[in-house]
């Protein structure tokens, strides 16, 4: 392998983390992750040509992903369909015996999750991006502004909102599952 | 006491919606990720640098317009005319200065004519 190609390998180990629970975040699924991640760092190779340093590396690194992952997404839309990866999780997770004493708590906490991560799905693709990258990723105004070519003021609009719209959501669930367990000891 | 019931609650969500969000999802990245995608990678073009010499090609069209100029400002200038024969010594002194640069280029770099 030549120099290149090492050096390379070297930014994909320090990124391949972040590229990975990146992408299961906003693509909202694990099927396909392997194949997402490689054509991210394909991505980047083929652009590191024009790459200046201007930006930092981690910043052209995450518009890539999210360019990658909304192609998923419209993917999805024509041919496939949506495996969720709380789902995924879940099934197998939940044959497993619990292993603390506040096993509840954690089923409970577990559930909550997967209720965001659904809520999370039903946002505009903007909105997800924003609270993944600000939440999750921990990046500020600024560097989510030019990961996505976005003005500041935008970005703070789409966080807000996008926290708004998934915590009415989660309100609504918590109502009709209430409501049906109300029902259910009628 | 109810709003303030209702306050609390709506905080708790906040924090655990908040929670939720910043707990990242447990991905387990392939073995041997990072040596398959440097396998894949495919070769990089080779970079063919073809400088536009946008100097040189300036240059040249001034060193034309100078001579342009200075052969029409030539008999004006034999009639005495002060005004026509400053210009004339700038273009002159113009046409020299590009003069020489072309000339210390060519002598600097061979292969750029």
């Amino acid at each position: 392998m030549d120099s290149a190609g090492s050096s390379f390998e070297q930014i994909v180990r320090d990124h391949q983390a972040m590229v990975f629970r990146t992408l299961v975040r906003l693509t909202g699924s694990r099927e396909y992750i392997d194949d997402l991640a490689q054509e991210v760092f394909l991505r980047l190779y083929r652009a590191l040509g024009g790459f200046r340093g201007e930006a930092l590396l981690s910043t052209y690194l995450y518009r890539i992903i999210v360019n990658v992952a909304q192609d998923e997404w419209k993917r999805r839309r024509r041919d496939r369909p949506l495996v969720s990866f709380s789902e995924q999780e879940s099934e197998w997770e939940e044959r497993l015996p619990h292993p603390s004493p506040d096993a509840e708590q954690q089923l409970a906490e577990r559930q909550f999750r997967y209720s965001v991560e659904t809520q999370l799905q039903q946002l505009s693709s903007i909105e997800r991006t924003v609270l993944v990258l600000y939440h999750q990723e921990e990046l500020s105004y600024e560097q989510i502004a030019l990961s996505l070519k976005l003005p500041i003021g935008t970005v703070r609009t789409h966080l807000h909102r996008g926290r708004k719209k998934l915590r009415e959501g989660l309100q609504r669930q918590e109502q009709t599952e209430r409501g049906s367990a109300w029902q259910r000891t009628r | 006491m109810a709003k303030d019931e209702m306050n609390l609650h709506s905080e708790a969500l906040e924090r655990k919606i908040l929670l939720a969000l910043e707990t990242a999802p447990r991905v387990d990245v392939p073995e041997g990720f990072a040596a398959r995608i440097a396998r894949q990678l495919p070769p990089q073009p080779a970079v063919v640098l073809t400088p536009a010499r946008y100097g040189l090609r300036a240059a040249v069209a001034c060193v034309a317009v100078l001579i342009a100029l200075m052969l029409v400002s030539a008999p004006l200038a034999m009639g005495n005319s002060t005004l026509w024969l400053s210009l004339e010594s700038i273009f002159c002194a113009q046409f020299g200065l590009l003069a020489v640069w072309l000339v210390a280029r060519r002598y600097r770099s061979p292969s750029s004519f």
